[in-house]
Parts: structure tokens; C-alpha cells; sequence
């Protein structure tokens, strides 16, 4: 699906943002890209759906190179930018003109999504709030049933039941065919929604790992003082300690996504080796 | 390369069908405001003119000229306007994600703004200015001439092209038409070449370029001409055929060519277009 290959990318009179990033992604998961500010996660996703064009390297989605802009590629991606515009135009006709340009279009989940959101087709999108039009948009997105769907910070500026609601509509949705990158910095509003974390930092992909293999790896646990545990990244809380430990075979937790990733980035070796993408 | 990279019909037929479903009103809007325009200004125009209309034999050829190249502007400003979405980066990056191959977008905006736009605005100028000079009525002029409005001939397209009752001659009509045609194509060009306030900077360096080339052949004037001094410009004219010199030659060419190479540019810069 996502062949990313010794990609180097730099903006015009900046230094080299990616120098040989590769990454490998295929369908059927929803992956959260994580990163801090500037870590490059935006520009990784418009490099993948071919708004920008890599220096070097190889990149290939769906077998197209995204930078051809190739029709059929296009017609089987969509992204979700953390900014969005609308013509001054109702939501029912803004279906009418665009859906067709979707070969998967899903009508019928398009409506059923729309009645969960609260949205009538014949609302003006920009007589909509930010929220609202930010719902529309993702139930767009989930209803074009394209390969790839991409979302830029898609929990910003959704009110906390939306954020459920998103969660649930989104795992729904998504079927073994299709693949989702989320890029976020609210991990906590995706954590129970991702199969698969990616973690960006410093032009490299430093942490590609499942969920089901982290659990299978690791332990998140609260603790109140750390005396008797082994812990491999810790983490002061209110009431004791936020701790990493190596997994065991009696027990299973749930995985704390923000400790986590603030143990890569404070780069802490997270057993096994082969957690660290090379 | 399959040509269903390039042009598909029915994805062509859907990308614009998009953009009239999206864009009608303004469009309707556009094409209506620019009949009003034309009406109101043409009216005031021809009123402030009444003398010489009665009384200045194939005075209404200028004054219709005026009014269509006042006209024309409007029309470049709707042309120079082409590919909205690109002036702002968020509706750059739907646009370029849009379903649609370069070529496709680019035939779209072609034909609504050029193709299909320009023949209902000259049918729209036709009617305006018809209507504007029905609107005269007649007066008498300081107290002394009468006017009579049914004297003055209503306006049709060969007024543009004529002095008097005599059509011009072939290449000037040409060059006319194509020169219309290539300055559009550029100020199309400009609406992929720059993100912001693309119709200003188009028309701000046609005028420099114009500039430059005024500069060079008076520089290279006076080097080869000795006897030119100053800001003088010398042409060596030479007949190519019987009709045509070599500087309407080289007119002609200037008006007949450039569309090409704008199209071309508008189809890369749009094909290498980033947000």
C-alpha cells in the first residue's frame, strides 16, 4: 500500500527535513502517526496523497507514484487536512457535485453517517461551526471508501461526545481494504481506535510497531512507588509513578500511548531490538 | 501511458459538471454583472458624446471601439481569475486532490473561462451596448442642434473592424482576434504561475516585459543605427509578400503563436504545482 524507500525531502532554503526515510505500511489497519511539532508528520502525509514532490528516494502508494497526481490514484485517496474550506454551497449539493468523482461512494453510509453527526443535507456548509464542518468532512471522507484515507488532526476542534462518536463511526467504517493514517497530537482521543503506532522524529521513523505486538512486549501501569519494579521508562504522576515494564505472561494492560511515546522520544531503548526501526 | 491518465470523457464530464454545480451562481452573477456594466457605462458614454455621434461621420466605429476594449478588460479580469482554488493553500491542495488528471482540470477552467465564457460575452456586449444606444432619446444640444438617436447606426462586430464602410485588412484582423486570444492565454497562464493576487502581478509584468523589449530595440537602435541618439526606436522594414512587411509579419507572429506556449506553461505549472 505505503512503500516509502531512502526518501530525502527539504522545503526551498531549509535543511533537509527527511534525509533517507523509509517506511512500509499495508492495508488493513489505522495507523496513528505521532510526532512532536515540526517532527514533519504533515509533510510526511501531503508527500504521501502527492501535494509535494520528494528530492530523492522512492515513494510508491497503491503502486502510483503520488506526485503524478495519476487520476485513478486520486480517485482512491482521500485526506482530511487539519484546515478546511467549503464553497458557500449546502451540504446535500456539495454531495451531488463531488461523490461522483469517488467510483466507491457509499450514498447510504454517507446518510447514516451524517444522521449520527447531527447534520441535515440541507444545511449551508459554511453556515456550519468549525466542529460541524469538520464532521462533515470526515463522514465524506469514510464514505468515499477509498484505499487510502488520511486524516490530519481529525479530533481537533470536535466536542468530547463527537470524539466518541468518531471513534465509533470510524472503526465501523473501515474495512480490511482500506488503510487509515491518523496524524495526531491528541493520542488520547485515538488510542482505542489504532491497530498500529508510527513514531516520527527527527526526519526518521524511529517506532513502527502493532498494538498487538506492544502488548504482547510491554506493560503500562500506575504505580505508587517504584521500589521492586523493573521499570524501562517512568514517568512522575499525581499518587505515585506512570511506569513501562517488560511484559509478562499473567497479566495485560492497556497501553498508555502518551507514555509510550514519550519514551521514544526520549529515547529510551524499548525492548525488543527490533521496536527501534532502522 | 494509457490515454485514461490524460482524459477520460465521464471524468472530465463529472470535474466539470463539479465546478457549474459548485460555481453557478457565480457565474450567473458574473455574466449578468458584466451585461450591466457594459449597458451603464456604454449608455454614459455614448450620452456624453451626442454631438459628435450626429455630427462626426464614422465618429461611432471609435466610440464603439472604446467601449469594447473597456469591455475587454472585464472579460481579462474574469479570464486572469481562472483556477480560484490556487490563490489559497488549502483550497490548492482539494484542488490538486481532486479527482481529475492535469490536463482535464486545465481543459475545464479553459472552457469555462475562455471556450465557453467567451462567445456569451460578446453576445452579452452585443445586447448591452444595443440596448444602451435604444436608451438614447433625442434632445436638443445647447439650445441649438437637434440629436437624433435613430441616426446613429446600432452597434454589430464590424464596426471594430472597419474605418468607415472598408473591413481592415486581413492581418489586422487577425491580429486583433489572436492577439485577444494569446494576451487571455496569458493572463490563464498567470492564474497557475503565481498563488497571489496572480491577475495583478500577470498584468504588472506583461507591462514590464513590454517595457523591456521597448528598451532593448531602442538599445539595440542605437547601436546599429548611429544616427539614432536618445529614446528614438528605428524598425528596418523589408516585404515579405506582396501585403505584408516584415514588422506586420512579425506582429502577426507576436499575436499568433503565444497562446501555444501559454497553454503549455499553464499545464506544467499546474502538473508541478505544491502547497
Amino acid at each position: 500500500m505505503i512503500n516509502i524507500q531512502h526518501l530525502t525531502f527539504r522545503y526551498k532554503k531549509q535543511d533537509a527535513l527527511f534525509t533517507d526515510l523509509s517506511f512500509e505500511q499495508q492495508q488493513g489497519s489505522i495507523v496513528g502517526l505521532l510526532g512532536k511539532n515540526g517532527a514533519g508528520k504533515s509533510t510526511l502525509l501531503q508527500l504521501i496523497s502527492g501535494l509535494l514532490k520528494p528530492q530523492t528516494g522512492d515513494l510508491l502508494v497503491n503502486n502510483f507514484k503520488p506526485f503524478d497526481r495519476s487520476p485513478n490514484f486520486l480517485s482512491d485517496i482521500y485526506m482530511v487536512s487539519e484546515e478546511f474550506s467549503f464553497p458557500s454551497i449546502t451540504i446535500g449539493l456539495y454531495i451531488k457535485a463531488t461523490a461522483p468523482l469517488y467510483p466507491k461512494f457509499d450514498y447510504e453510509k454517507m446518510n447514516h453517517i451524517l444522521q449520527q453527526f447531527e447534520l441535515e443535507t440541507k444545511k449551508n456548509l459554511n453556515g456550519l461551526s468549525h466542529g460541524q464542518r469538520k464532521k462533515f468532512l470526515i463522514a465524506f471522507a469514510l464514505s468515499t471508501n477509498c484505499s487510502l484515507l488520511i486524516l490530519d488532526e481529525p479530533t481537533n476542534g470536535l466536542d468530547i461526545p463527537s470524539k466518541s462518536l468518531f471513534r465509533k463511526i470510524l472503526v465501523s467504517s473501515v474495512s480490511d481494504e482500506q488503510l487509515v493514517l491518523i496524524s495526531t497530537h491528541q493520542v488520547k482521543d485515538i488510542e482505542t481506535v489504532i491497530d498500529t503506532i508510527v513514531v516520527l522524529d527527527e526526519g526518521k521513523i524511529v517506532y513502527n510497531e502493532s498494538v498487538f505486538s506492544i502488548s504482547e512486549q510491554l506493560q503500562f501501569k500506575t504505580v505508587a512507588s517504584l521500589t521492586g519494579e523493573a521499570t524501562i521508562y517512568q514517568e512522575k504522576c499525581l499518587g505515585g509513578h506512570r511506569i513501562i515494564i517488560p511484559a509478562n505472561e499473567l497479566e495485560e494492560t492497556e497501553i498508555d500511548i502518551e507514555l509510550l511515546f514519550n519514551a521514544i522520544i526520549n529515547k529510551v531503548t524499548l525492548k525488543p531490538e527490533n521496536h527501534v526501526v532502522k | 501511458m494509457s490515454l485514461n491518465n490524460y482524459f477520460s470523457l465521464k471524468r472530465f464530464s463529472l470535474l466539470l459538471k463539479q465546478d457549474l454545480l459548485i460555481n453557478k451562481t457565480k457565474y450567473i452573477l458574473t455574466i449578468l454583472g458584466l451585461g450591466l456594466v457594459t449597458y451603464l457605462l456604454s449608455y454614459w458614454f455614448l450620452s456624453m458624446n451626442k454631438w459628435n455621434l450626429n455630427y462626426h461621420e464614422g465618429a461611432i466605429n471609435a466610440f464603439y471601439t472604446v467601449c469594447f476594449m473597456f469591455f475587454m478588460i472585464g472579460v481579462g479580469v474574469v479570464i486572469g481569475t481562472a483556477f480560484p482554488d490556487l490563490n489559497d493553500k488549502i483550497k490548492t491542495a482539494n484542488y490538486l486532490l481532486s479527482p481529475g488528471s492535469t490536463f482535464e482540470k486545465i481543459l475545464a477552467q479553459f472552457l469555462l473561462r475562455i471556450a465557453l465564457f467567451i462567445p456569451i460575452a460578446l453576445g452579452i456586449f452585443w445586447i448591452a451596448i444595443r440596448l444602451a444606444k435604444a436608451s438614447l432619446i433625442p434632445e436638443i444640444l445647447n439650445g441649438t442642434r437637434f440629436f437624433d438617436p435613430s441616426v446613429v447606426p446600432y452597434f454589430e462586430f464590424r464596426h471594430l473592424i472597419s474605418v468607415g464602410d472598408k473591413l481592415w485588412d486581413m492581418w489586422q484582423i487577425l491580429f486583433l482576434i489572436f492577439g485577444f486570444f494569446s494576451y487571455g492565454t496569458y493572463l490563464f497562464a498567470g492564474a497557475t504561475f503565481f498563488k497571489r493576487y496572480a491577475l495583478i502581478k500577470t498584468v504588472v509584468v506583461s507591462g514590464i516585459l513590454f517595457g523591456c523589449c521597448i528598451l532593448f530595440s531602442m538599445l539595440l537602435s542605437n547601436i546599429f543605427y548611429p544616427e539614432i541618439t536618445g529614446f528614438k526606436l528605428k524598425l528596418e522594414t523589408f516585404h515579405v509578400t506582396q501585403s505584408l512587411d516584415s514588422t506586420k509579419c512579425f506582429l502577426l507572429y507576436l499575436s499568433l503563436i503565444p497562446w501555444i506556449f501559454f497553454l503549455g506553461i499553464a499545464y506544467f505549472k499546474l502538473k508541478e504545482k505544491e502547497v
